[in-house]
């Protein structure tokens, strides 16, 4: 029977890719946040979230240009304060879907104060910490996570210190929920892992190794020329994993990721790169939950609530 | 419903024989069961009785089963010995009362029976009560019990109907209350942006004094309307919206009495109506239907548009064009909640009235997909059940209709497909055989015989399982569906099938009987009956003097045989499990096979043959050298040796030479063609680093991930360099194309570590 019904559905609308294409690229060739670009435009695509129903937000580097190439809302913030941006959003329209790109340095050096209360807060996005161990927009610097020795503008005899562990950071901050690890050169993964983030309810941070063409290409080299040092963490509750991506990489185990002190052990190895779930606690409190009180109060409401307010200084 | 398997039901065929003999009345005017007919279908003949409720959901099942179930329990002692002759009054108590009556009512009507039969003890009728009360303390609450006669059909399929509606109503009366209240809603802050609400004074008031300090009520309420973005409605809107909320209010105060009703159309005179049913008698009833139809749809028609206004307001999606569209709207547009609102129309017929002057305007119905619900009976008395008309297949060749043939002998059957479709946007046709005798177990037999002699064959045909025959068509509850004819033990011992005319013959009285001494050589079984032979096919019957005899089977129903397996064969092709095509097509590919696998065998043995020369020629020069005193380091060559050289065993210098020709000389020609330069897309990181180098050759794919779009559109050169480039490695430049300039020495060792 030929159903004559759609002519009476609302106008629906579906997304493809082109939906969330803006402005070509301008990042180089090679560069890895070419691979997280893709990937947040196919979720978004898969997930068909409306482009008017998601918000890109960044700090300042080149990761943080990422918001000019995705055709949804978008807020290219100051240096370090891109969480700050995107926790005000969420505060006040909790139904829009939040993405946040930020680097290593945007995230773990200026914006490190923003960076450890937005752990806290666990207010529902999916922050996306693009680390290619170097200040690459600035041609050159050391950045908090560039390894000792590695030679920079700044540090043209090596970096004297031992980089920040991002990770290790995060599972220290009280009521984290969610903390992954992937690398930009597995699609397969990066996908699964940034959907998996915006598929938790709170906080989901990921960090993405993220190879510089130009500058810190040799970084990942020799994970990326012998994919057994990339240790696989899998589980259950963890980022699903396929055929794809066991066929790179094949060394794997499994890693509970309710299990902290086990995800305090494998962030702290140097003989691997783990990538995965580290942890995930769905039991975290969110701030939103607080802060979205009222936001469906109509105009009349808010004025009656201002006379009540007022009245109270009546004399 | 499982099949028992039919083994089981004849393992006691000399005492089932003997009983049946023992009761066999010579001269009642009754047909003599064919003895295996009557064997196969003594343990079935309770089953014709199911009970079914309808309190919360549907529920149904066999009566029988629950009986045994429940008189294994403890507590019982005098039914569990008397659970074969309950079951008999119980058939007769519901046959008596039109084929249903409530099972509370059937079971004190069997207790009395029982009572007067037993002649208990005082104490033993005192026993008696108490099973009897445990029984109907246990019997499923609101429970009616459903027998094998002609009216129970009917009576079943109206009240699952009627269940579905009703059920369906309920469930979506708070979507109709959810949209009313949105509609007010609407209105109601239409109201407040009413010229009152915005009265300088009332907004004062509303302000207080400080406020009133602060703020401008006369400016404040010049912006009033503003400010809460609630402009006053178009009046046309208005209009629209309350006429929305006029037929909803309606369709919520109504929609109950919509769902109970059904309209039952029918040239026979009812013996009896139900609560919910506005009967109509009319000597056309199809061509009735189609009025009823279309008059009752006037109403669907009103509070779909209803339905579809308020959604389309409260998601404030209401535009111009949706007028022409609302206007258009038909009862198609029901959507799964919302089928209670089609009018219920059931046709009752026979088979032979609707094919006799009706034929046309019932498929026309069909055709148009009309969704009206036909109940067409068909008496075993018909023609049209021996010569093996089909009206469900020709209604099934519309494709739209969901069709179920069964028989009274499976209300089961006739339970579980009204429950399933009762609520179908597509006409449903239940075509359903029964026999017409006072008594329900001699009627039951018979409908039973005609399913597994293959008269009246069970299917369905579900055109939401899919869009082919074989999937639509189900043919599985009919007693083992593979063979042509089910198999069961003869009265010689031996399995033997049973077929139509074995079945016929017991329908038919009168039949010639042959004498015990007969010629056996002129004598053949009717399934083994060829016309050319001049033999006589003869079944098993039971005599006037109550012994087993050989019946003599006429050409009339030889045929009615031969045209009834034709029709199974059809059904068994139709539904995949003796497909002819399939058969010879799986016997052409394994002749195939088998002359390919003869072919290979020769190849295989002629390279046997090569080898073995090659080695004698090969030990004969060694030989023959070593006795001539020649150099052993020097090559050895055979011309005819050259494409099994590898299983020879070469001297160093000889392979220094070989790898110094293959250095110089191009790459084999096979090796070029089977490895082709390939992407592994997955892996792709959408980097541009292939692009840049060729963007013709590699392009993205709607995941923006590259392929190969075409090898031919660069160099080989080309292909290395992107994969030399790629991050994730995933480009494999495979070997160079023939004629391909670029590809030195050089670049292909590059390329190597990528293949």
């Amino acid at each position: 029977m030929m159903k004559t019904d759609w002519m009476f559905e609302p106008d629906s609308r579906h997304f493809v890719l082109e939906d969330y294409e803006a402005a070509l690229a301008r990042w180089c060739p090679g560069c890895g946040d070419h691979a997280v670009l893709n990937a947040v435009q196919k979720l978004c695509r898969d997930e068909q979230l409306p482009p008017e129903q998601t918000v890109m937000v960044s700090g300042i580097g080149c990761s943080s240009r990422f918001p000019h190439y995705m055709k949804t809302y978008g807020f290219h913030g100051l240096h370090g304060r891109a969480l700050p941006v995107a926790c005000g959003v969420r505060s006040r329209r909790p139904e829009l879907n939040i993405f946040v790109s930020t680097g290593d340095g945007d995230c773990c050096s200026i914006g490190t104060a923003h960076w450890i209360h937005a752990l806290r807060y666990n207010m529902n996005m999916v922050v996306m910490m693009f680390d290619n161990r170097v200040y690459g927009l600035t041609k050159n610097q050391t950045s908090p996570t560039s390894p000792k020795g590695e030679s920079s503008n700044t540090h043209p005899q090596g970096a004297f210190l031992s980089p920040l562990n991002p990770i290790s950071v995060c599972l220290s901050i009280t009521n984290a929920s969610f903390v992954a690890q992937t690398v930009d050169w597995n699609p397969v993964h990066l996908y699964e892992t940034i959907r998996a983030g915006f598929e938790h309810q709170g906080l989901a941070f990921i960090r993405i190794f993220q190879r510089c063409p130009h500058f810190t290409d040799h970084a990942f080299k020799e994970f990326k020329d012998e994919p057994e040092k990339v240790l696989l963490m899998t589980h259950e509750r963890g980022i699903p994993v396929n055929d794809t991506v066991k066929r790179v990489f094949t060394n794997s185990m499994q890693h509970d990721p309710a299990d902290i002190d086990q995800a305090h052990k494998l962030a702290r190895r140097d003989d691997v790169l783990p990538i995965g779930l580290f942890l995930r606690n769905d039991q975290s409190e969110r701030y939103d939950e607080y802060t979205k009180r009222g936001v469906n109060m109509s105009n009349g409401e808010k004025l009656s609530a201002l006379n009540r307010e007022l009245d109270r200084f009546a004399i | 419903m499982t099949e028992r398997p039919h083994l089981e039901l004849i393992s006691d065929y000399e005492s089932a024989w003997q009983a049946f003999v023992s009761k066999a009345d010579p001269n009642q005017s009754e047909p003599h069961m064919a003895a295996p007919v009557f064997d196969l279908l003594r343990s079935r003949t309770f089953d014709s009785l199911v009970w079914l409720k309808l309190d919360q959901e549907p529920r149904y099942g066999v009566f029988a089963k629950w009986l045994a179930h429940m008189v294994q329990q403890p507590g019982f002692q005098i039914l569990t010995t008397r659970c074969d002759t309950v079951q008999r009054v119980a058939m007769n108590v519901v046959h008596q009362h039109n084929g249903s009556l409530p099972m509370n009512q059937v079971l004190e009507h069997v207790a009395e029976a029982l009572r007067m039969q037993l002649e208990l003890s005082e104490p033993g009728q005192k026993r008696l009560e108490e099973e009897f009360q445990h029984l109907h303390d246990a019997t499923p609450a609101g429970a009616t019990l459903y027998g094998a006669h002609p009216a129970a059909s009917e009576k079943m399929i109206l009240m699952l109907i009627r269940a579905a509606r009703v059920d369906a109503y309920s469930s979506f009366r708070p979507r109709i209350a959810a949209l009313i209240s949105a509609l007010e809603n609407i209105v109601a802050a239409h109201h407040l942006a009413s010229p009152e609400s915005r009265n300088t004074v009332s907004i004062e008031k509303n302000l207080g004094q400080l406020g009133s300090n602060l703020i401008d009520a006369q400016k404040l309420s010049s912006a009033t309307s503003h400010v809460s973005s609630s402009l006053p409605i178009q009046d046309s809107r208005r209009v629209r919206i309350e006429n929305a909320l006029s037929d909803l209010r309606d369709l919520l105060d109504a929609g109950l009495g919509q769902a109970e009703k059904i309209h039952v159309l029918t040239s026979q005179v009812k013996d009896q109506a139900t609560d919910s049913a506005v009967i109509s008698i009319h000597p056309e009833p199809v061509r009735q239907a189609k009025h009823v139809f279309d008059e009752a749809v006037a109403y669907t028609v009103r509070c779909l548009k209803a339905i579809r206004c308020a959604e389309l307001e409260m998601s404030d999606g209401y535009k111009s064009e949706h007028d022409a569209r609302l206007a258009s709207m038909t009862w198609s547009s029901c959507r799964a909640g919302e089928r209670f609102l089609i009018p219920a129309v059931l046709v009752v017929a026979s088979e032979a009235e609707l094919r006799r002057e009706q034929l046309g305007m019932f498929l026309e119905c069909v055709a148009a997909g009309l969704p009206l619900r036909w109940l067409v009976r068909q008496s075993m008395d018909d023609k049209s059940v021996v010569e093996g008309q089909d009206l469900g297949i020709l209604a099934a060749s519309h494709r739209t209709p969901y069709v179920c043939r069964t028989s009274l002998g499976r209300p089961e059957m006739i339970a579980q497909t009204t429950t399933q479709v009762a609520l179908n946007l597509e006409p449903v046709i239940w075509i359903v055989a029964h026999a017409e005798h006072e008594h329900s177990d001699i009627a039951f037999s018979m409908t039973e015989a005609a399913i597994w002699g293959r008269l009246t064959p069970l299917y369905t045909y579900d055109p939401s399982c899919g869009s082919d025959w074989a999937s639509r068509l189900d043919i599985s509850r009919n007693p083992v569906p593979e063979l042509e004819w089910p198999l069961i033990p003869n009265p010689a011992g031996e399995s033997a099938p049973l077929t139509a005319a074995d079945v016929l013959q017991s329908f038919r009285s009168g039949s010639q009987m042959l004498d015990p001494d007969w010629n056996e050589d002129l004598l053949v079984p009717v399934v083994h009956f060829e016309e050319k032979a001049r033999q006589i096919p003869y079944t098993w019957m039971v005599g006037p003097d109550r012994q087993r005899l050989r019946s003599v089977v006429t050409s009339d129903v030889i045929q009615i045989g031969t045209d009834r397996l034709h029709h199974w064969h059809q059904l068994q092709e139709l539904t995949g499990y003796r497909n002819r095509h399939a058969q010879a097509a799986a016997e052409r590919a394994r002749t195939e096979a088998r002359i390919e696998f003869a072919a290979q065998a020769l190849e295989l043995q002629a390279q046997i043959d090569a080898a073995e020369e090659i080695g004698a020629r090969k030990a004969m020069t060694r030989l023959a050298r070593v006795l001539l005193d020649v150099d052993l380091n020097e090559p050895v060559m055979f011309e005819k040796a050259k494409p099994l050289v590898t299983l020879q065993e070469p001297q160093q210098n000889v392979m220094d030479a070989t790898a110094e020709q293959e250095e110089k000389a191009p790459l084999p020609a096979e090796l070029e063609l089977d490895d082709d330069a390939f992407i592994d897309t997955p892996l792709c990181t959408s980097c541009h680093e292939c692009i840049g180098v060729n963007a013709l050759m590699f392009q993205y794919d709607d995941n923006k991930q590259a392929y190969l779009a075409d090898a031919a559109a660069g160099t080989y050169a080309d292909l290395v360099k992107a994969a030399e480039k790629c991050p994730a490695k995933c480009i494999h430049p495979g070997a160079p194309r023939p004629g391909d300039k670029t590809a030195t020495e050089a670049v292909v060792a590059r390329a190597a570590p990528f293949r």
